[in-house]
Parts: structure tokens; sequence; C-alpha cells
């Protein structure tokens, strides 16, 4: 049983079951789904960094090089063009040396100094070069990030199941539709049939979550505009009836957002998962963070603290901008700590 | 014009108690947190200085208003109409007592 404990908050202990224990149509299927998916991405990365690692064993005066590194925590390379790679190898070029160590400055012929090469310095943080297993090696690389943002979700998770129960209305159909549809592609034998049945099921997910957030910021910005006050005696039940619905909208969205994310990193997607949590991301700051005084002071069960509903969704901003920019990134270099199965 | 400063620590007895500081006041003294602009009635956090109650407690008041005033423009509606029945009745017995 995964367990994802929150820090700084008493009630924000929330025990996450196995997915094959849940109910598709449970409130906490989504999130099932993606600390499932995470879990195994993870497990595979290790598998792969002690397949690389072995890889690497074998290039030997590499190894005594990034150990002798490690200490320090960078190595420095000398980037050389492939010309002068080859005119040092015919011996036309070469590197300076004085008391018996190498400069990255070269020499001509006659013994002259000539051209200095550019030294770049690459920062080590958890692994090596893996090609074939790049996705996997980056789950590894970016494990920690990726923990702190699953505690994150798990926060709003709390605090959305509770409205989930018993709402209906054509928006949160398609939430459902889209979870039909993931069910039966999880369970079809014929592979063409499943990918188009998870594409579609994506996109009935996508459809929710976009349909559902306009819906919230048009009833935000009912409350913004007062249009409240034009129908006496009757603005508190008015207040009251857009805050259960932007309530409603913000706990299918949050819903919908998850079960996107959960099926691209099952289907090892990573950057698109990280794409979907960090439109999220934008969500939260541009819709609730803007609005959290607002919406605090409309909603009843918010207690208008620090810690209140509203404000603690808007501290929220999922910190998914640097992995998206790393797991986008084509150029990438990953470093495997060897020290650690060394010593 | 009557805002009103408190606590805004949950856990803070001032807060439990509803105490309200003074203006000039920063910290609480009870907790040592600093304090902000309160509502009067709910005491939720408020943005700034500029309204005494939150959005829905100030919509309730507003509401609570107008019941006030249609209750007594019914009264007032009702008064009227019974004085007019009086009035009718008083000239029909008028009328009865002259024809006598």
């Amino acid at each position: 049983m995964d367990r994802f404990i929150v820090p700084g908050g008493s009630n924000t202990d929330v025990t996450v079951l196995p997915s094959e224990d849940i109910f598709p149509y449970d409130s906490a299927y989504p999130v099932v789904i993606l600390a499932d998916g995470i879990k195994k991405r993870l497990a595979q990365a290790e598998i792969a960094a002690e397949r690389v690692y072995r890889a690497v064993v074998k290039q030997v005066p590499e190894i005594v090089q990034l150990q002798q590194s490690k200490k320090r925590g960078y190595r420095l390379v000398v980037d050389a063009s492939e010309n002068t790679l080859k005119a040092i190898e015919q011996g036309k070029i070469k590197l300076t040396t004085a008391k018996g160590k190498t400069y990255a400055q070269l020499l001509d012929a006659k013994g002259h100094y000539s051209t200095k090469l550019p030294i770049k310095k690459e920062v080590f943080a958890k692994g090596i070069d893996p090609v074939k297993m790049a996705n996997a090696m980056q789950m590894r690389a970016l494990q920690d990030q990726i923990e702190i943002i699953a505690e994150q979700i798990t926060v709003i998770d709390h605090n959305v199941r509770e409205v989930i129960q018993g709402q209906q209305n054509d928006r949160i159909g398609l939430y459902y539709s889209g979870v039909a549809l993931y069910l039966e592609a999880k369970n079809i034998t014929d592979g063409d049939m499943q990918k188009a049945l998870i594409a579609q099921s994506l996109r009935a997910l996508s459809e929710a979550t976009f349909q559902l957030s306009l819906t919230m910021k048009t009833d935000i910005q009912y409350l913004v505009n007062r249009e409240y006050e034009t129908i006496r005696g009757k603005r508190a039940e008015l207040i009251g009836s857009r805050m259960s619905n932007i309530n409603q909208s913000f706990a299918f969205i949050h819903q919908a957002t998850l079960l996107r994310a959960a099926i691209y990193c099952n289907l090892g997607e990573l950057p698109v998962m990280s794409t979907v949590l960090e439109e999220y991301s934008h969500f939260i700051e541009d819709t609730v963070a803007k609005n959290a005084p607002l919406l605090a002071q409309c909603d009843v069960s918010d207690n208008g603290t620090e810690n209140g509903i509203w404000r603690s969704r808007a501290k929220l901003q999922l910190d998914v901008a640097e992995i998206s920019k790393q797991l986008r990134n084509t150029e990438k270099t990953m470093y495997i700590g060897i020290a650690e199965v060394n010593e | 014009m009557g805002m009103i400063k408190g606590c805004i620590n949950e856990n803070c007895i001032a807060r439990q108690k509803k105490t309200h500081y003074k203006k000039t006041d920063e910290f609480c003294s009870k907790c040592g947190n600093k304090l902000s602009y309160v509502c009067a009635d709910c005491f939720k956090q408020l943005p700034d200085d500029s309204q005494k109650y939150c959005i829905t407690c100030a919509a309730r008041r507003k509401d609570k208003k107008d019941a006030t005033k249609n209750g007594a423009k019914k009264i007032g509606g009702g008064v009227l109409a019974v004085g007019g029945i009086v009035l009718s009745a008083g000239k029909i017995v008028v009328d009865v007592m002259r024809k006598k």
C-alpha cells in the first residue's frame, strides 16, 4: 500500500490503495491510477539504471574519471571540434603540457601557442547518457521532484473528493465517459482498438476539463462583477449556488486532469504527462490563486484563514515547469551515481 | 468605519473567542501571529480595510434588510386593507342608522 505523507498537515495524510482494489467510479480512482503509474515507472527506472551501470562499468577509464570527479559533483569536458580532434590524432597539433599535466590550449607544429579550446562544465545528477532507456532514466533522475508533485496533488485531491459525491451534469458526464472508455481500453485485446479507445478517452477527459474550466471562470466572473446584487433578498442564496458550481467544477477538473496524466504515465509518455500537469499548474495560478481571497469569502465551508480551502489550493501550484523542460529537452545527458554502487 | 482586526491563526484562542484588536495593533497578544482585518460577523480574513464584512455576510445582511422592508410593506399593506374594510363597514353602519 502506498502512503503519501504530506508535510505540515494533520488531516492531509492520505492512504492510496492499489488500483486493483478500487472501483473505477470512485472519486479516488484518478489519483490511485497516477500513483500506480509513477510507481511502475520508478521501478522500471531502477532496473534501467542497473543495466546502464553494468554497460558503463566495461569502460573502465571513464569510470575512474567519474569516480574522481564525483566528490566535486562535476567534471570539465573539452569541447573540441572533429577537425581539431583529427589534427590532434595526426600529430599536427598537440595539447599543451606542463609539469606532466595536459591543458586545453593547443601547440602548433612549430611549438607556438594557438587556439584555446572551450571547456564545458557538466554537473552530475544521477545517471549516464542512456539513449534506449531515456524515459525510465528520466524518471529516476527526476524522482524527488515527481514525489513532491505527487504529494501536492494528494493535498488537493483530499478536499475535492467530498464535493464529488452525487454531482451530475453534462460536463461531468464527459468525465465519466472518459473513465468508461479507459476501462474498456484496458481490457481490450486488439491493439489498434485499444489505441483508438485510449485516444477517445483522452479526448473526452480533455473536453470535460476545458468545458468545466470555462464554466468555472464564468462563475467566478459572476462573483467578481457582483451580479448577485441585482436580485434583492436572494444575494446570499445566489452566492452559495455559484460557489457550489465552482466547487463542483474544480473537483472534476482535478479528477479529469489527474486521469489524463495517469493515462500518459501508464503509456510511458512522460513529457506529455508533465505537460498535462503543467497546464493544471497554470490553471491553478490563473484561476484559483488570483481569486483565492474572493472565493474564500464566498465559500461558507472555508474557514477564512491561510489554511482555508481556497488559500491552500492557491498555494499548490505544481512545481512541474522544470521537469517539463528536462523531459522535453532533445539533448539528454544523464549520469548514474556510480559511487553509490561501488561503495 | 468599524473595521475589525483579529487573529487568523486557527489554533489561537483569540480567534476561537473572536477577540477584536485595535486598528493600531499589529500582532496577536496570545500567539504572536500577525493580525489581519477580519469579517465582523464570521471572522474570515479580509484582503484590506475597505470592508467590514466578508462578501457572504454583507449579502446576508442586505437580504435581511430587504426582508425587513418587505415585511414592513406587507404589514403596511395589511393595515391599509383593514383600514379600508373598517371604513367601508363604518359607512354601511352610518347609512343603516340614517335610514332608521
